[in-house]
């Protein structure tokens, strides 16, 4: 929470720095005003500032470290929505400003949104690596999928952006989907520590494929979502000759794999070290439906996402090629034939 | 005047990070609360500072007499100042009852989320 009021504090001066500047603080205008003002040192200064203040919130590379620090404390359901929604609101903002705000000097903000986004991907997946309890796990992947979303964002391509959106909703659902059942391994098995669980696919090989199709296409398996989203993300790094990007986008895939599949291994497939074995029928009905509706839905989704993964692409191309093309959007906010208005400052 | 009042802004914010730096967790609040008020400055003299009367319309008039201070730093600060007030607040409530609960207010000894641990057990 500390942390979250520092980077509200950097957030709000950097705010008010940018009205000081151009004289207004809508997004619209400030996209054109912003190209006229003639300082590009205090452009290129807010632009770092924002970048630190959401950076914080999303938890990129050098300032992730509250994420596996937190996540595993709360209640499992709190950490799924947490998962599922705050980090990448910290994304969703980062895509916003540096779509519509500054685009003005792209070598610049882009390369450190590049630099970061792979030390991103990179150490969160290692952190997961050494990891070795379910919750800590999960929450080191969310810093490298977080890597993945920037990583769009900083490519700067419509085919990039599009796997970013794609990313994001894709992610949203699977790590959802996997804190709740990490949630559910807990209440079979007594723990989240991998060397003292196990033999949950002996208990419920149901919720065991449901951990399957989410943890797998967080991977990135072909026919899952995270498949579509890496491979338009891999296809975009490609298309601008990016190969060390997109050797490192692949590297970590391998590394996901890696830790997903220990986690398969620890928890459903060895037997439980105590020779007690757990039952999902000795759960209450109606606890039991109220955990495996929800996981149920979502991995679903997840299925739906992956199996017709078409119109989903369409959409977020659509939304890449809106925010890289913003004058629908001007013409929307200052009304038509105003994208001639220099601001009032 | 604004390069006075910036550079009082640099001080508060190095005094609130000096202070954030510390183990104590009511130090760290006293950090936050500088470097809060820091960002409220900053925002202030975003306005620029000027010799002018309040941004208020008189009776009878659509637009108030020239010239007027900028009334939008004013509007985003108060806001500012009365969330802050209460983040101070829930902090303080917070850091009350973890010194009730805990006995201490040094971070370092605050380890109920990441007990230290003894050697792993090697997984099978």
């Amino acid at each position: 929470m500390a942390l979250n009021l520092v980077s509200t504090l950097l957030m709000l001066t950097s705010i008010g720095m940018i009205y000081g500047l151009t004289g207004t603080l809508n997004m619209a205008q400030l996209h054109i005003s912003l190209a006229t003002v003639d300082n590009p040192v205090a452009v290129s200064a807010l632009a770092v500032l924002f970048i630190s203040a959401f950076g914080i919130k999303a938890a990129i590379f050098p300032l992730f470290f509250w994420l596996p620090a937190s996540y595993h404390a709360p209640p499992v359901t709190v950490t799924a929505v947490f998962a599922g929604l705050l980090t990448k609101v910290g994304v969703y903002a980062l895509i916003r400003t540096f779509t519509l705000i500054f685009p003005t000097d792209l070598g610049f903000t882009h390369n450190i949104l590049l630099g970061t986004a792979l030390l991103t991907m990179l150490t969160g997946v290692l952190g997961a690596a050494a990891q070795y309890e379910f919750r800590k796990i999960l929450a080191f992947h969310i810093i490298s999928q977080i890597g993945f979303l920037v990583l769009g964002l900083a490519l700067n391509s419509p085919l990039a952006l599009a796997g970013s959106v794609f990313y994001m909703v894709h992610n949203i659902v699977a790590k959802t989907n996997l804190f709740l059942i990490s949630g559910t391994a807990q209440r079979l098995t007594g723990s989240y520590e991998l060397s003292e669980i196990g033999g949950i696919y002996q208990a419920s090989p149901l919720l065991s494929t449901f951990f399957f199709i989410a943890a797998f296409s967080l991977a990135g398996f072909p026919p899952l979502s995270g498949f579509w989203a890496k491979l338009l993300l891999l296809k975009a790094s490609l298309d601008q000759a990016a190969y060390l990007v997109a050797a490192v986008a692949l590297v970590t895939g391998a590394l996901t794999l890696y830790s997903m599949s220990k986690i398969w291994a620890e928890v459903f497939w060895k037997d439980h070290p105590k020779s007690y074995c757990c039952n999902l029928y000795e759960i209450p009905r109606n606890e039991r439906l109220q955990r495996l509706l929800p996981v149920a839905l979502l991995a679903l989704i997840t299925l739906g996402l992956g199996l017709v993964p078409e119109p989903f692409i369409d959409y977020s191309l659509d939304a890449a090629n809106e925010l890289l093309e913003p004058s629908g959007y001007l013409n929307a906010v200052l009304g038509q034939g105003s994208t001639q208005y220099t601001g009032n400052h | 005047m604004e390069g006075p009042i910036a550079l009082v802004v640099g001080i508060l914010i190095a005094t609130g990070v000096y202070l954030m730096l510390a183990r104590d967790l009511l130090h760290y609040l006293f950090g936050l609360v500088l470097i809060s008020n820091a960002a409220n400055l900053a925002i202030f003299i975003t306005g620029r500072l000027t010799r002018a009367s309040p941004a208020l319309v008189p009776e009878g008039m659509d637009v108030p007499p020239l010239p007027v201070a900028n009334p939008l730093p004013q509007a985003l600060i108060l806001t500012a100042i009365v969330i802050g007030f209460g983040l101070l607040a829930f902090a303080l409530a917070l850091i009350a009852q973890a010194y009730k609960v805990l006995g201490t207010l040094d971070v370092d000894s605050m380890r109920i989320a990441e007990p230290v641990r003894p050697k792993r057990k090697k997984l099978p």
